[in-house]
């Protein structure tokens, strides 16, 4: 237990240190390399983000400046954020906020190109598969501004009672072909503010931003706190020189990662949010099971096998990542295992078969892969491929896959890798290191696997994802994990294989339901091979019409399933559509859908219904109302926990004197000087 | 006699504090981690307590180390060694029962509520002040508030508060100052230079 603690420990701190690196690119408005006009300026940048309820609502409003004599397009690209549903888009023409609809990805493609040719206003936000949302804007007139606006939805997850939210920014240079073709403009000219506003039903102990220091950070109560930077330029003074190029008020190369921690010695729950407009219509969920901290730690050794990235991408990452695996090799058991393989074109094996962890063998072939230079493409699948071989299946075997790039050599099939997982007993614990890694691959290849996937940004805090990492592999899982209603007809759940559960771990669950009135929900699963359920009852409401976006939260969810089953089953005109109508209904940017923003008599006349307008003023009004309501508590198991233990938290503790102790402290300080004179 | 010694001993201790936190960013064969001193990791014992998980959490520390380890080397540099060591072992020895249940701890501010104690048993003994009984009721306020409420008034660290550590430390500190009385005067408060002169008559 000591060993694997160290090991994952030492593992963990060279994944992020090597991810620990400046980010080469950023958010920001694409340029074409080359250009010799002035570039577009992002004037204003302005995030809002609403957590509560169990999901988060992030509004980016921003203001692009044209500085040329000419009128241009303006496109702006970002890094998709994790399970982000796209539903908002608003471009103001002539002073008024039009809202974009939902349309078939081409469809709207050459509607926008029309548009453009015809001079008219028209503004399109694209899905560049796992990589970037593109937006385009066309037209920034000369010397003039525009202004748009982006909202998302995500639901938010706790992890041992620390909860996290991303506001992705660095873009992670793996798309070659777009690099050399644009520079990104990211730098922000005269407004940034990011603010934060959360409230939460479990009390909150602290709120953390580890590298925005200068975030104000307000705790209303203890279920209510505000975070936010705003930088703003100097307002020029009247006669000072002109001429010079204003200096950035900020940056868009950083994430802005936001902590809390939830109060220590809060149950394992489970929490429901649902919609429903209409009692005899269909309801819409999402259930959060928080678990309770059950699960036995590990006693037994095991064989791990290293596969890691020695591609272009990870140069200047290379060396770290060799001290990181030197620490975590010199402090296995000598009963322990290991093999290294290493790959980028081709795969290869540095251990020739399983090493015993001695210092001996540690310290070889720690200088073997010193002796490697990062260079060339991503060979993921022949890497994986090669660490699969030779498993002893007398033995827990568990493969560390450490990247941050896509597969571009060799086979590069999501299907491939899910048949590759499938066809071995062992458990993939993936380290995905910045925004631009083929996240859906590697988060698919780990549930397969029944292992998990784990986002680490240059933003996070190191001692943070260590901590989460060791948490949940020095414990037993809950394995085919499946959840039951009985009492309520209800439906579609997604996900709809949920696999695994590690400690720490929350599972959300969305569906539909039809009727109301109280449901067993049973949750049955197998720890270290033994049957175990869990299980309450509670209410699923007649009418609830506070929380509209859980709808579009499911839609999302279930296109996802959707997608996996067609990165499965290979190619599929049903599936390809299902998921269209599902995002068009539903108002979702994806891979097969884009949101158009035209001039408000263009939608007429083209036909287009206006269908994610009304939703998305249901959503404000909702919005709203909820602003002027007290905090909801979503718990509904309290009449009959499912869990008798408290949830999982990082068992690890300090305390600091703080600012109540030193001013107890002063008055002695004081006493002693005042008395100095006084006999000793 | 009654002239300001410089605390060249607790700047130093402060600095060293301050140097630990600066050269060695990942400190987690530091922390005290109970599993791990039982495998034989000993110094966790003892390095546990003497690093930080981030910046503030040092400062408070460091302003606390500061005022109290100043205070107590009036009278005796023996005797802020002695304190940090009852505190250590007080806290490490509440950390190493099943009670605990923490993976890991870091912090000097259990050891600093030993050090607090003896700071007030010797001001206390030295001018019968008032003022002292207020600050000692309102450290031990403090340390019972925040063990009830499982959370660190005002501090917002990045790791969970571990508000026992701190009724240990005040334990150690309780004890020290009882188990002084039956011994050698440096432990109330006498200066140093008389217990060495007291020793030197004694051999």
């Amino acid at each position: 237990m000591k060993t694997l603690n160290h090991f994952i420990l030492s593992l963990t701190a060279l994944f992020c240190a090597a991810c620990w690196i400046p980010a080469a690119n950023a958010a920001g408005l694409l340029i074409p390399a080359g250009s010799n006009l002035l570039p577009l300026e992002i004037l204003e940048h302005h995030v809002d983000v609403v957590i509560e309820d169990g999901y988060a609502i992030t509004t980016v409003e921003q203001v692009f400046g044209n500085p040329n004599d000419t009128d241009l397009e303006a496109i702006y690209s970002f890094p998709v954020p994790a399970r982000a549903a796209v539903g908002e888009f608003t471009y103001v023409i002539d002073g008024e906020t039009v809202t974009g609809e939902v349309l078939e990805k081409q469809q709207a493609r050459e509607i926008y190109e029309a548009e453009k040719q015809a001079g008219r206003e028209t503004a399109l936000t694209e899905q560049d598969e796992y990589r970037t949302f593109d937006i385009s804007v066309y037209p920034v007139r000369a010397g003039q501004d525009v202004r748009i606006r982006l909202t998302y939805v995500q639901p938010v997850h706790v992890d041992s009672s620390i909860g996290r939210y991303v506001y992705p920014l660095e873009e992670g240079g793996v798309d070659e072909q777009k690099l050399s073709f644009w520079t990104y403009q990211e730098a922000v000219e005269e407004r940034f503010s990011f603010r934060l506003t959360f409230r939460s039903s479990w009390p909150i102990d602290d709120f953390r931003l580890p590298q925005h220091p200068q975030a104000v950070i307000q705790q209303l109560s203890d279920r209510e706190w505000e975070v936010s930077m705003v930088n703003e330029a100097a307002v020029a003074e009247e006669g000072a020189a002109s001429g010079s190029a204003p200096a950035a008020v900020h940056r868009l190369d950083q994430d802005i990662v936001v902590y809390w921690r939830q109060a220590q010695g809060l149950p394992g729950s489970v929490e429901m949010v649902a919609y429903k407009q209409e009692p005899g219509g269909r309801g819409t969920f999402m259930m959060t099971v928080t678990p309770g901290d059950d699960l036995a730690p590990i006693t037994e050794g095991r064989d791990w096998v290293f596969v890691l990235d020695l591609s272009g991408s990870m140069e200047g990452k290379y060396q770290s990542l060799v001290e990181g695996v030197n620490e975590g090799l010199a402090r296995l058991n000598p009963d322990d295992r290991f093999r290294i393989i290493l790959f980028n074109n081709q795969a290869r094996e540095i251990t020739h078969g399983f090493a015993q962890a001695t210092p001996e063998n540690v310290q070889r072939f720690i200088g073997k892969l010193e002796n490697n230079h990062p260079a060339n493409g991503t060979n993921l699948y022949a890497g994986l491929s090669l660490g699969m071989k030779s498993l002893d299946a007398d033995r827990s075997s568990a493969l560390v896959l450490v990247t941050d790039g896509v597969a571009n050599v060799g086979h590069t099939e999501k299907q491939d890798f899910l048949d590759l997982l499938e066809d071995h007993d062992a458990r993939l614990f993936t380290f995905v290191m910045g925004n631009s890694a083929n996240r859906p691959l590697l988060e698919s290849m780990a549930k397969v696997s029944n292992g998990f996937a784990m986002n680490v940004s240059n933003s996070d805090d190191i001692a943070g994802k260590l901590l989460e990492a060791t948490s949940r592999l020095t414990h037993e899982a809950m394995h085919d994990i499946d959840v039951r209603f009985v009492g309520v007809k209800v439906g579609d759940l997604s996900p709809e294989l949920i696999g695994s559960l590690y400690r720490g771990q929350q599972l959300i669950v969305f569906g539909h339901y039809w009727g109301d009135g109280e449901a067993s929900v049973i949750l049955d699963s197998k720890v270290s091979g033994q049957d175990r359920s869990y299980s309450t009852r509670f209410e699923f409401p007649e009418i609830a019409t506070l929380h509209p976006e859980i709808e579009r939260l499911w839609a999302f969810a279930k296109i996802e399933d959707l997608q996996n089953r067609l990165d499965y089953f290979g190619e599929g005109a049903d599936l390809e559509q299902a998921i269209t109508d599902l995002a068009v209904e539903n108002g979702l940017v994806t891979d097969y859908t884009s949101m158009i923003v035209l001039r408000e008599e263009r939608f007429d006349e083209l036909g287009i219904k206006r269908l994610n307008r009304e939703r998305v003023e249901k959503e404000l009004l909702a919005r709203q109302e909820r602003a002027v309501q007290g905090i909801r508590d979503h718990r509904v198991d309290q009449n009959q926990p499912m869990y008798s233990s408290q949830r999982a938290s990082h068992s690890n503790g300090g305390g600091a004197f703080g600012p109540w102790m030193l001013l107890l402290l002063l008055p002695l300080l004081a006493h002693r000087f005042r008395t100095q004179k006084l006999p000793q | 006699m009654s002239a300001y010694r410089i605390p060249v001993l607790t700047l130093g201790l402060v600095l060293a504090l301050a140097g630990l936190h600066w050269l060695v960013p990942d400190k987690t064969l530091l922390y005290f981690s109970a599993s791990d001193i039982s495998g034989g990791e000993i110094w966790r014992i003892v390095t546990g307590h003497f690093v930080h998980a981030d910046w503030e959490h040092l400062l408070w520390n460091g302003l606390g180390l500061t005022v109290l380890g100043a205070v107590i080397e009036q009278h005796s540099r023996v005797l802020v060694w002695t304190a940090l060591v009852t505190g250590v072992a007080s806290v490490s020895i509440l950390l190493l029962t099943p009670f605990s249940q923490l993976d890991y701890y870091c912090g000097l501010s259990g050891v600093l509520n030993t050090l607090l104690l003896v700071a007030l048993w010797l001001e206390w003994t030295r001018t019968r002040s008032w003022l002292i009984i207020a600050i000692a009721c309102g450290a031990v306020a403090k340390a019972l508030i925040e063990v009830s409420l499982g959370a660190s008034i005002v501090t917002h660290i990045s790791w969970p508060p571990y508000a026992w550590s701190h009724v240990a430390g005040l334990i150690g500190g309780f004890m020290l100052v009882v188990s002084g009385q039956k011994q050698p005067p440096i432990l109330v408060g006498l200066p140093e230079k008389m217990v060495n002169n007291s020793h030197a008559q004694n051999a």
